[in-house]
């Protein structure tokens, strides 16, 4: 646990592949910092319809804010799909029509 | 204060036995549960086992008629074995191995959890796998479902409690087929396979294993050597393919089940040309499983990630994820990923869909220079969205 934020160490999760030697790539080392800086611009790509933005708080976590400036702190993905739900103004969806749209036009790019 | 220290020494001893198999027996209402249990128990194969029975009401009729494990039996009162009683089950495990290591009752080499007939399996595989003590002294449980051959077909197209029994099943077991004709069996067993595509079925016509009259009853030591063959299966097979001939998987079509319009349950499987973005992988399935995941009853797969030269196995029931395994090399020529779904009333086209927009999303952006795309964390970059500026002395000491 962090002392001065109090935020609990985050736990490994089964989407993790940075540290875990199985997942290293020949000649390209995977930094936890990189892949969960992809991780969040994938997960913002699909929540900016929802106008929704998650950042990494400090490689230990994440902060999901909505448009109007409210924030959860939440550990994982599952944490993160669970906070949009209390954040957006409508339920995210993987398999939703407007979304796979946006996502197969570019939009979330 | 005594109890503490008896545990400290007792628990070496613990933590060195060998784990032991766990059989939870699952099955809809009248499918022979019981009558299989009883059987079980008569049997050499499986006397060694310890049993819990969960009962679904206040009388506990099952108790009753199972016989020959009484001195072991723990009966969970009243409720659902898979969801309000998840810490009667972990109380049980633990009053049985208190007993068990103290030498009170006989020590057992196997454990059977009898579900109520309208239990959901998954639920008590995820208090299995969270609960320390099950974690430490448990193998991985097998499930083992019983399916009417008469009735079966039509239990499945109405219920969904019977479909996710099935779909989480390691074994099926067709009963009642002294009843039923070879037609009757046949179109129980297409049910299931187009269910479960890798579930071995067995029942009395079920092949090499099958005892040789068609009326005799599958011996326990058949059925304790397919659980043991699906708990030893390689990772290889259990990423692979499902048998040729149970799944149109080249065409990537599925298969409802029969007359399932009820609640449209099919499986099938996508196989994707393109390598897979592990994260975007990650993303998209605890995505897919947060919102569905009620309705996703099993994932499976090998999945070719890209930048690795081996595949990834990976296996996930409703919200339970298993840690995904890394085989050595592919199995085959074939380099694709091959994912098989379960699933309840979701649209396969739209699965693969999305799983594509995501995996073509992810490797776009991965694609971006990377100091673009890392930000520092220092001065001049961002924190949760905020600039960090440098650090400047306070006007109070500025003066």
């Amino acid at each position: 646990m962090c002392a001065l934020c109090g935020a609990l160490g985050a736990s490994r999760y089964w989407t993790d592949a940075a540290g875990r030697p199985e997942f290293e790539r020949a000649g390209a080392k995977l930094t936890r910092r990189l892949e969960r800086s992809r991780r969040v611009d994938l997960v913002n790509a699909v929540l900016r319809a929802q106008r929704l933005a998650l950042h990494d708080w400090g490689g230990n976590s994440y902060v999901l804010q909505n448009a109007a400036g409210r924030r959860q702190n939440v550990y994982n993905l599952a944490g993160v799909w669970a906070a949009a739900d209390t954040l957006a103004a409508q339920p995210i969806d993987p398999l939703d029509e407007q979304l796979l749209r946006e996502l197969e036009a570019g939009a979330g790019g | 204060m005594s109890n503490c220290c008896a545990n400290s020494k007792r628990a070496p001893v613990a933590e060195s036995a060998p784990r032991l198999p766990v059989l939870v027996l699952a099955g809809f209402l009248g499918s022979g549960k019981t009558t299989l249990l009883n059987r079980l128990l008569r049997d050499p194969a499986c006397a060694d086992a310890a049993v819990l029975v969960n009962e679904f009401g206040e009388v506990g009729l099952d108790h009753q008629l199972v016989l020959h494990a009484r001195d072991r039996l723990v009966v969970l009162p009243g409720g659902c074995v898979c969801c309000a009683l998840r810490e009667d089950v972990e109380g049980a495990l633990r009053e049985l191995f208190e007993q068990r290591d103290s030498g009170r009752i006989v020590p057992f080499r196997r454990i059977v959890i009898e579900t109520t007939g309208l239990a959901d399996p998954v639920p008590l595989l995820l208090t299995l796998q969270s609960f320390g003590l099950a974690r430490a002294r448990l193998q991985r449980a097998q499930v083992l479902a019983t399916v009417d051959a008469l009735l079966g077909v039509a239990t499945l197209a109405r219920f969904t409690e019977a479909v996710r029994q099935v779909a989480a099943a390691d074994v099926v077991l067709l009963t009642k087929t002294d009843l039923a004709d070879a037609a009757q069996e046949a179109s129980a067993r297409a049910a299931v396979e187009a269910l479960n595509p890798w579930c071995p079925v067995l029942g009395t016509r079920s092949g090499p294993d099958a005892p040789p009259t068609p009326s005799a009853p599958v011996e326990a030591a058949t059925l304790l050597r397919a659980l043991d063959a699906a708990a030893d299966a390689a990772p290889e097979a259990a990423g692979a393919p499902p048998p040729a001939g149970r799944l149109d998987a080249t065409a990537g079509r599925y298969r409802p089940v029969a007359g399932a319009a009820a609640h449209a349950a099919c499986s099938f499987a996508l196989r994707l040309d393109e390598p897979l973005d592990w994260g975007a992988f990650g993303v998209w399935l605890t995505a897919l499983l947060h919102r569905h995941g009620e309705r996703i009853l099993r994932v499976k797969g090998i999945i070719a990630v890209a930048g690795l030269a081996a595949p990834v196995v990976f296996h996930a029931a409703q919200h339970m994820v298993h840690p995904p395994q890394h085989l050595p090399a592919w199995p085959s020529d074939d380099r694709r990923s091959h994912i098989v779904f379960i699933v309840l009333g979701l649209e396969p086209e739209r699965i693969r869909r999305s799983l594509q927009a995501f995996n073509r999303v992810a490797t776009r952006l991965a694609a971006a220079p990377p100091l673009a795309r890392v930000k520092p964390a220092g001065a001049g970059g961002t924190v949760a969205g905020r600039p960090v500026r440098r650090p400047t002395a306070p006007s109070w000491i500025r003066g």
